[in-house]
């Protein structure tokens, strides 16, 4: 604790603001190198693109897949397919997403959500594939 | 003083300068790779290129995207125009023209056949349409035993495989009705491999395309290799082995927990054995093959999976390069001395 009066000591005040702005600056650059979760989702129906989402309004939207209507949910700045017109569900295991680069996928009905933007940076918790 | 007040801020400027230049990514790597993930051959296809401008990467997985998508129209047997649908709606015990893509993608099946002896069949499409995992809505109780009686009956009635194929000629003659293409074990093996072609030929050099499990990669990401999961049979999050890699290496996994039902407590999946009509017991959970190339990746995974631990390995053994990661029944894992893997932790 005795290193802010040491410091206030040792620099005068237009040193302390050239260290404050450097250290905003750097903060800043580490911020922005890294991207933010999403702002938008693209909604593709056989690999052509049919909507497009902001994630910042809570909504559900249908859209028509191959074997009917599926229906997508925005909460919260998150996203995911809720259901389509079959018992099983098979398409919806994905659950939410919200990080740009990340997809859902309901196959039978050919429908795919990814969050657009800059992919986050590989980190050793995400992998760039599983195998499966 | 004014000395030691200049001394000591610049101290602390420098210090927060190399720290926040300690914070950031290395200047010269791009950040992450390009990546584009469309529905191709019943499944997602991404594919991820690092070292190249934007425009180029994309340009690049255009024309491998198009090139998967063009042999998924020649090999699907769900596409009614398909070469193979073309085949396998042609009366039977006549020899029927191939395209020679097709040609060299069924002789490659029929020699994993002949290889695992009959473990690996391309020929069982009538029997993969009688358990209908391919199917929308799924199946939830196994085909009538007759039906699958009758189906072993009239495949006894042939010979191996009951696929009669004439290289020369490009002809193709399916012995009886209890025969019919399902390229499914080894087609997207192949699409991988002539897709990572097309990429070569655009100038990428470190890419990953996966599809749906079937992988192919090429060089790394600048000073990191390729991160890669291995799933956990039983977790749909979990995975049990991460591999990186940072060279040419194909990775293909089967497994019974990809396209399966319950009934009476029993998980019927979709990795049939000919030899019983039934999917698979071969005490195994899953089957991860390291190859040079997808297609043989691909083949061998399902023939490693349906001839279980002992038979599995014997074929293995005979083709160099080729390793495996088995995830037996119990949990427990075997892994072949040379199947790249950082780390391997139990399901």
């Amino acid at each position: 604790m005795r290193v802010l009066p040491l410091l206030a000591r040792a620099t005068s005040r237009s040193d302390r603001v050239v260290m404050v702005v450097s250290g905003v600056v750097i903060l800043a650059l580490a911020v922005t190198r890294q991207s933010a979760p999403g702002e938008r989702a693209v909604i593709y129906r056989d690999n052509r693109p049919v909507l497009t989402l902001s994630l910042d309004q809570d909504r559900k939207q249908e859209v028509s897949g191959r074997l009917g209507p599926v229906v997508i949910q925005v909460e919260q700045g998150r996203i995911r397919l809720l259901e389509y017109a079959s018992p099983r569900l098979i398409g919806t295991r994905t659950g939410w997403i919200r990080d740009a680069g990340q997809t859902a996928a309901c196959v039978p009905c050919g429908i795919v959500i990814q969050v657009t933007g800059k992919p986050r940076q590989s980190s050793q918790a995400v992998f760039d594939a599983v195998s499966e | 003083m004014n000395r030691v007040r200049q001394w000591g801020a610049w101290v602390v400027i420098g210090g927060l300068i190399l720290v926040g230049i300690w914070n950031l990514p290395r200047g010269e790597e791009p950040s992450a790779p390009h990546s584009e993930t469309r529905l191709l051959m019943g499944t997602l296809v991404s594919i991820a290129i690092w070292g190249l401008d934007e425009k180029s990467a994309s340009l690049a997985m255009d024309g491998a995207f198009n090139e998967m998508g063009r042999i998924e129209s020649v090999m699907s047997r769900f596409l009614p125009e398909s070469a193979v649908s073309q085949v396998n709606g042609s009366p039977r015990g006549r020899f029927h023209l191939l395209p020679e893509e097709v040609l060299i993608v069924v002789s490659r099946g029929l020699e994993f056949g002949r290889m695992s002896n009959g473990a690996f069949d391309i020929g069982i499409g009538p029997l993969s349409d009688l358990w209908g995992f391919s199917r929308e809505p799924p199946p939830e109780r196994a085909p009538d035993p007759t039906a699958l009686e009758s189906w072993l009956k009239l495949r006894s009635e042939t010979r191996g495989a009951g696929i009669d194929l004439m290289v020369e000629d490009r002809t193709i003659r399916l012995a009886n009705e209890s025969v019919g293409l399902d390229l499914g074990g080894i087609a997207k093996g192949y699409a991988v491999d002539r897709a990572m072609e097309q990429l070569h030929k655009a100038g990428v050099v470190n890419a990953l395309i996966n599809a749906g499990g079937d992988m192919r990669i090429a060089g790394s990401k600048g000073s990191k290799p390729w991160h890669i999961g291995l799933r956990d049979p039983r977790k749909p999050d979990g995975v049990v082995a991460v591999m990186d890699i940072d060279r040419a290496r194909a990775i293909s996994t089967s497994g019974d927990y990809e396209r399966f039902f319950l009934a009476d407590g029993v998980r019927h999946h979709h990795i049939l054995d000919p030899k019983s009509a039934a999917p698979a017991r071969s005490g195994l959970m899953s089957v991860s093959i390291q190859a040079n190339d997808s297609l043989t990746a691909d083949a061998l995974s399902t023939a490693l999976f349906v001839l279980g631990e002992r038979a599995g390995l014997e074929l293995l053994h005979r083709f160099p390069g080729c390793e495996a990661l088995l995830i037996r029944a119990d949990g427990s894992q075997l892994q072949t001395p040379g199947f790249i893997a950082s780390r391997i932790a139990a399901p």
